[in-house]
């Protein structure tokens, strides 16, 4: 089966006053239709500079590297023109962000934001963007969605926020949801349902997720595959059992080490 | 549409105002040495009064047949030093009381800041005008700590604004939890922290401050004569500018491409200490 | 020798006033919480955003004014020190906070950072100073070289080993963790963590560890109070508080803790269905009510607020469903 997406020798630097940093330097995976993969790393591995490149949200002072191509569909994101991308965006490929509050508009009804996503696609009028939304919010586990449609996001808990991020990813059910660190900014009690909520709309909708964390329990929990990240390059590639039972490099041994455990017992 | 930061001065622009402002400077500090002409010395003779501009003359002469380059020599000092000495005056009070007001506690805070109010409420150049007409003609130094002493409210609500933003980082919780005394959190943690926004500050009070010491002198009520500035000479022109056009056009020129530079360094100083701070 | 604990909080109450676009209101962050640290001991004060910990912890560093309460540290009340004996008081009670990139200064030296308490405390001048900041670097692990750089050259351990450094300069008693290892990497906590422990015993410190990961903690803490909505829900030596956990909240803190291999995914307890589990805490009666699932919920939860129960050795409970009040 062709692949979903394929980054094929990705290169990113950033550019400022003080020279060139090399954020992700020459990596290669793919992403097939339905899957679950995870981008895992620590800071400075590459992992959120990858997600910003597919999505062409890289901040202006961002060199991709020659010889770089971002295939989607058949096209290379990388070449591809704004006006083409903002089609893609939302309908065919869509992120959740890590800090929803800073990802929804404070000043807009979150109802609206997630409208929003239908009447920019041209899929329908206000009327039925709106029925929409109001019927995703329900999907996505809030109460009362007809009247928290109204509601602002400061009205509502981080977890809220997230699930409101989400209903406006999923919306048109696109082919591949990019998570960028989605629970990291959560409450541990709140992380599982969203986790949970995520994966449950991705089975029934078929979307590939490509989910970038830090955080090896939310691979574990989650997961098909994972890719391990380090300072800009791939170091392992394994489905999650091979990963966690069969690491092959040292790295990724460091990090199951370092995972903090609970010791039941005495 | 990619929404683009706003794009700061390039190299060139920087090189140009560098220039500029490192001629005008260096002219302020070797007047004395490279006039061709004494500035005050006038004549009487009609055929040395009002020239247009010769290679005796770059600049031509005035009414009273003074070489009008040296005057404008002379003239660059007295207006950028009457300038810097106003900045001066304006930067140390601003953040004194606006670091002040940003770091005690809420009450303090508020009758400083209602004192700056009432300040920038009233009018500053009828302020001026008033205590000229009361003081008289002035000196430089007079006329520099006068415009500084009525410009600083606006530049200690920037410091205020800023000291109040950086009271809340966690080094400065830190400096506190410590047990650093306010007026060392004061001086080494958070005025340090205000310094691009004040240089922003200083660039657009500098900006503002030239061409007011040159229009206070031109209106007749600023630097007394004969002591020569770039307002002076304009003042001369007043009722001759087609006649004596180069009275006008030379300091008019100086007055503008200093603004102009001191605006693109100002911003480019200000975009690179910002970058160092993060 | 004095059974006296080193720090006594009682009935502390914090409230702050929050500006929400426009609309004003005063949030109790600290709701009537009390607590005592034995000097040696490290309790580990665990909860989610929003539970007050760290309000507590800045109350308690006198960063921030209690609106009622008590604190007593080392048997003085410690909330009317003021001016220059509030200021020597420092000394003795330091911090290292949660964001190595926030809690330097970006425009100082790690030198003068890690220095800065000597000088103000009159501890050493001169030469002396730099001496001193060496011996600290090298007590937390940092080569020397690194006293004459700036936090933005540093990694975030190092800028966090830089914290606790500057932290130690004055020989604290009393060290409080303000999440001190949760910006950090894995990798990285791992080592800050065992850096804190071994200095803890070394300097045979006494400290306030906060955390919102009860698996950190377990490492380091001999007590563990629970945080939830402002209030102290469980309170337990840190082995009791694992093995046999008692209040719900605390039990779904630890069911929520993620698995560490993925054939475990599905032995994990079922996430309640239903939108209860997304509500804000309740104002009256028990806060995590709205979102418990304890067989035993009843109205009196809702409308009762339960207050802290002996259950035990050292153990208290705030659940009447759990632990039945004593009559």
């Amino acid at each position: 089966m062709n692949p979903l997406l394929s980054v094929e020798n990705l290169r990113v630097a950033f550019a400022d006053r003080r020279g060139v940093r090399v954020a992700v330097d020459g990596t290669s995976f793919t992403v097939a239709p339905g899957e679950v993969v995870a981008l895992v790393g620590e800071s400075g591995s590459g992992k959120s500079a990858t997600a910003l490149a597919i999505m062409g949200i890289l901040p202006d002072n961002a060199r991709v590297g020659p010889g770089s191509a971002i295939r989607f569909d058949g096209n290379d994101l990388l070449v591809m023109p704004e006006r083409e991308l903002r089609r893609l965006r939302g309908r065919r490929l869509a992120m959740v962000f890590q800090e929803p509050a800073a990802a929804l508009n404070p000043v807009m009804k979150v109802g609206e934001q997630v409208a929003e996503v239908a009447i920019v696609h041209g899929e329908g009028d206000r009327q039925v963007a709106r029925a929409r939304a109001v019927a995703m919010l329900e999907r996505v586990g809030l109460p009362d969605a007809a009247r928290l449609y109204d509601a602002y996001p400061h009205e509502l808990s981080g977890g809220m926020r997230q699930r409101v991020m989400i209903a406006a990813a999923l919306l048109l059910e696109p082919a591949l949801v990019i998570a960028d660190e989605p629970t990291s900014s959560l409450d541990v009690t709140v992380q599982a349902q969203v986790l949970r909520l995520l994966l449950e709309l991705q089975r029934a909708s078929g979307t590939a997720v490509l989910l970038i964390t830090h955080d090896l329990g939310v691979v574990a929990e989650t997961c098909e595959r994972a890719i391990v990240m380090r300072a800009g390059r791939i170091v392992e590639t394994a489905t999650v059992d091979d990963l966690f039972h069969a690491p092959a490099h040292e790295y990724t041994r460091e990090l199951l080490a370092a995972m903090p455990r609970i010791r039941k017992g005495a | 549409m990619t929404l683009r930061p706003r794009a700061r001065p390039g190299r060139l622009s920087v090189r140009i105002a560098t220039a500029t402002l490192a001629v005008l400077v260096l002219v302020a500090l070797l007047a004395p040495w490279i006039a061709p002409y004494d500035p005050s010395r006038s004549g009487s003779a009609d055929t040395e009064r009002l020239l247009p501009p010769s290679s005796a003359h770059p600049f031509g002469t005035d009414a009273i047949a003074r070489d009008v380059f040296s005057r404008f020599l002379a003239g660059t000092s007295v207006s950028l030093g009457t300038a810097a000495l106003a900045l001066v005056v304006v930067v140390v009070v601003s953040m004194t009381w606006g670091g002040i007001a940003g770091l005690a506690g809420p009450r303090t805070d508020r009758w400083m800041m209602r004192a700056v109010d009432v300040l920038l409420a009233t009018p500053r150049l009828l302020v001026l005008l008033a205590l000229v007409a009361f003081l008289g003609r002035l000196s430089p130094g007079a006329l520099a700590l006068l415009i500084g002493l009525t410009s600083w409210p606006q530049m200690s609500r920037i410091v205020r604004a800023r000291v109040r933003d950086i009271a809340v980082a966690d080094y400065v919780t830190a400096a506190r939890a410590m047990g650093v005394p306010f007026r060392r959190i004061l001086v080494r943690h958070v005025l340090p922290g205000t310094i691009p926004a004040v240089l922003a500050g200083a660039v657009l009070t500098l900006a503002a401050v030239i061409p007011l010491e040159a229009a206070l002198t031109f209106f007749g009520v600023g630097i007394a004569p004969p002591t020569p500035s770039w307002g002076a000479i304009l003042h001369d022109a007043r009722d001759r500018t087609l006649d004596a056009w180069w009275l006008l056009v030379f300091p008019s020129l100086a007055i503008a491409a200093t603004v102009l530079s001191v605006n693109v360094l100002g911003e480019r100083l200000e975009r690179d200490l910002a970058e160092d701070a993060r | 020798m004095t059974d006296r604990p080193l720090l006594d909080v009682r009935e502390l109450v914090v409230t702050h006033r929050t500006a929400d676009l426009g609309r004003r209101r005063r949030v109790t962050a600290v709701d009537d919480v009390s607590f005592s640290v034995r000097r040696g001991e490290t309790l580990a004060l665990v909860g989610e955003s929003g539970a007050g910990k760290s309000t507590t912890a800045r109350a308690i560093l006198r960063l921030v004014e209690p609106d009622a309460g008590a604190i007593a540290y080392d048997g003085a009340d410690l909330l009317a020190l003021r001016g220059e004996a509030l200021r020597r008081h420092r000394r003795r009670m330091q911090v290292v906070f949660q964001d190595p990139y926030t809690s330097l200064n970006p425009r100082h030296t790690i030198a003068a950072i890690v220095g800065e308490g000597l000088i103000v405390h009159g501890l050493a001048r001169g030469p002396d100073v730099a001496a001193r900041v060496a011996r600290l670097l090298d007590e937390v692990g940092l080569p020397a070289d690194v006293a004459g750089r700036y936090p933005r050259a540093l990694s975030g351990g190092q800028r966090q080993r830089v914290a606790i450094a500057r932290a130690l300069a004055v020989d604290p008693e009393f060290l409080v963790l303000d999440e001190a290892v949760s910006a950090l990497d894995v990798t990285t906590q791992a080592q800050v963590l065992a850096l804190i422990a071994r200095l803890r015993d070394a300097r045979r410190l006494t400290c306030l560890f906060i955390a919102h990961n009860l698996a950190v903690v377990q490492h380091v803490a001999t007590t563990v109070a629970v945080m939830y909505a402002g209030r102290i829900l469980e309170v337990a030596p840190v082995a009791a508080l694992f093995e046999s956990p008692l209040h719900p909240y605390t039990r779904a803190l630890l069911d929520a803790v993620p698995v560490t291999d993925p054939r475990d995914r599905h032995k994990r307890a079922p996430v309640p269905a239903g939108t209860a589990s997304v509500g804000p805490p309740a104002r009256s009666g028990c806060p995590w009510a709205p979102r418990c699932t304890h067989p035993g919920k009843d109205a009196s939860c809702v409308s009762v607020r339960p207050s802290l129960a002996e259950s035990g050795r050292e153990r208290s409970v705030a659940c009447p469903k759990v632990v039945p009040p004593t009559l």
